[in-house]
């Protein structure tokens, strides 16, 4: 992958909890558009890369680029200004505000302040629940809520935590078909224990064994890499 | 059937003048959790900074709007060199702002002296109705405390503003990753707070001496006021709790004496957070 294609590029990132170091060297990419699924078991340091790279999480070392600037030092809401979201993989939503409320914070955090129909849109249930409390709302209808929130933002880049943990498995594959559309658009970055979901997601995997990258490559490669199973199994 | 009607109205007015009292601090602590100890001392301001305005020749109109942008002032600085580096450490916000209560009372005392001053009442008509009197000014005060609530209503609940401070104070987190920027809208609250405790401090002025405790007398009932009314109901909330604390005392003085009422509305206060420990408008 050429450097232009590139707009998420992550090198040689070392992310510790205190003397608890839990990243060692990360590596990753991911172009402007299509999906990246990163795996592993409980623990492997998904979610730390995540919030790593959104900044929520300070690095020891190592750099996070974004659409070919240096975003290491940036504070979370300058980074989200620049286009990167992010949709936790718990609480995700402001459970006291109205499911309208919690899409009007999107649209004014965002650069565009065309109101809330692109998330309706993507997620025409939510349409109905509007003057619901985001707190009442299903596992399933919260994560739509949050990731149709964090898409008024017009990311170009959405890290996605775990979109499924908490939902109702008949939800779960009309989710994945928004994310597989949303693949096409932009970038997308799944954390997922859903293997087969996050593989038809993304073009590339890579898979995180103890804070290191342990496999990297196409999905098909390493859907059947006999490898994989040990590295996901608990 | 007169005493009744002037009681009621009576209970009302105090009402208004509890909850003008309590809403800098409803902001500050119940929105975003501050335990601020330094709201009595930025009623004091305001009303010190109301009386020295008027004596130097300032209407009195214009003294109030310059003591509230002057407390907003203080605010803003305590909030940029102290209490931002402390929003998720209750505890030490609790004791700076304590600090900040002790300094600013010592910095007065240094200032203006212990003597009682007054600020003439620039509205001092009453409207008689029979025996029922009707105080121009503490009616004024009431109709703006009132306005107040209102517009802060409709900031928080109709406005984007509004709605990006509700949803910053439930979850901060999640609100960076929206890409608001948390550490301005936590100024500007704080700030906000700030000002209406000076706002309210300047329109008490003329209704009592000021010294330099005067913000004292209203510290302990605003943070009885917040909690009963439940924390976080910035407006419901404070109607309530300003009746249940303030405007309940008058009723009972009716019956008894002023130190017998407040201890009856303490006890009822405590009573009334034995069985809603989140206070009466909060959900449970």
């Amino acid at each position: 992958m050429s450097d232009a294609g590139t707009l998420l590029a992550v090198h040689d990132l070392c992310v510790a909890y205190g003397r608890s170091q839990v990243l060692f060297n990360v590596g990753l990419t991911a172009p402007h558009r299509g999906g990246v699924a990163v795996l592993g078991r409980n623990g492997a340091g998904k979610t730390t890369l995540m919030k790593t790279i959104i900044g929520e999480l300070r690095n020891k070392s190592g750099s996070v680029r974004f659409a070919g600037r240096e975003i290491t030092q940036l504070a979370t809401e300058q980074r989200v200004r620049l286009g990167l979201g992010y949709v936790p993989q718990e609480h995700g939503v402001f459970a006291r505000l109205s499911v309208r409320d919690n899409l009007t914070v999107g649209a004014l955090g965002g650069r565009r302040h065309d109101g809330i129909e692109r998330a309706l849109a993507i997620f025409p249930k939510l349409g109905q629940r509007l003057g619901q409390t985001a707190g009442t709302l299903s596992g399933g209808e919260r994560k739509m809520l949050a990731i149709g929130r964090a898409l008024l933002g017009e990311p170009k880049l959405l890290l996605l935590d775990e979109p499924t943990e908490g939902v109702w498995v008949g939800v779960i594959d009309e989710i994945a078909d928004r994310l597989r559309a949303l693949a096409q658009e932009i970038a997308v970055v799944i954390v997922e224990q859903h293997l087969q979901l996050a593989l038809s997601v993304a073009d590339q995997a890579y898979v995180l064994d103890r804070g290191r990258v342990a496999l990297v490559g196409p999905s098909a490669e390493i859907r059947d890499d006999p490898r994989l199973l040990q590295y996901l199994a608990p | 059937m007169q005493t009744a009607l002037s009681v009621l109205v009576d209970s009302m007015l105090i009402t208004f003048v509890f909850a003008l009292a309590a809403l800098g601090l409803a902001i500050i602590f119940g929105l975003m959790g501050v335990i601020n100890m330094g709201h009595g001392a930025m009623l004091t301001l305001g009303a010190y900074f109301t009386w020295f305005a008027t004596t130097k020749g300032v209407p009195f109109v214009a003294a109030v709007l310059l003591a509230a942008a002057g407390v907003g002032l203080i605010g803003l600085l305590l909030e940029h060199f102290i209490i931002r580096h402390f929003y998720d450490r209750p505890f030490e916000t609790l004791l700076l702002t304590w600090g900040f209560f002790l300094i600013s009372t010592e910095l007065i005392k240094i200032a203006f002296g212990t003597d009682l001053r007054t600020v003439t009442n620039p509205l001092p008509g009453a409207a008689h109705f029979g025996s029922f009197v009707l105080p121009a000014y503490q009616s004024v005060v009431a109709l703006i405390s009132l306005a107040l609530i209102v517009g802060l209503g409709v900031m928080l609940y109709r406005t984007g503003l509004g709605i990006k401070i509700r949803a910053l104070v439930q979850n901060a987190e999640v609100a960076s990753l929206l890409g608001l920027n948390v550490a301005r809208a936590y100024k500007l609250v704080f700030v906000a707070g700030s000002a209406a405790a000076g706002l309210a401090g300047a329109l008490i002025s003329p209704m009592l001496s000021v010294d330099p405790y005067i913000g004292n007398i209203f510290l302990v009932r605003s943070f009885f006021v917040v909690i009963v009314g439940g924390i976080g109901q910035v407006l419901g909330g404070t109607l309530v709790g300003s009746f249940l604390i303030g405007g309940s005392e008058t009723f009972f003085a009716l019956f008894s004496g002023q130190v017998v009422a407040q201890t009856i509305v303490f006890m009822l206060a405590i009573l009334v957070l034995r069985f809603r420990p989140a206070g009466v408008l909060r959900a449970q």
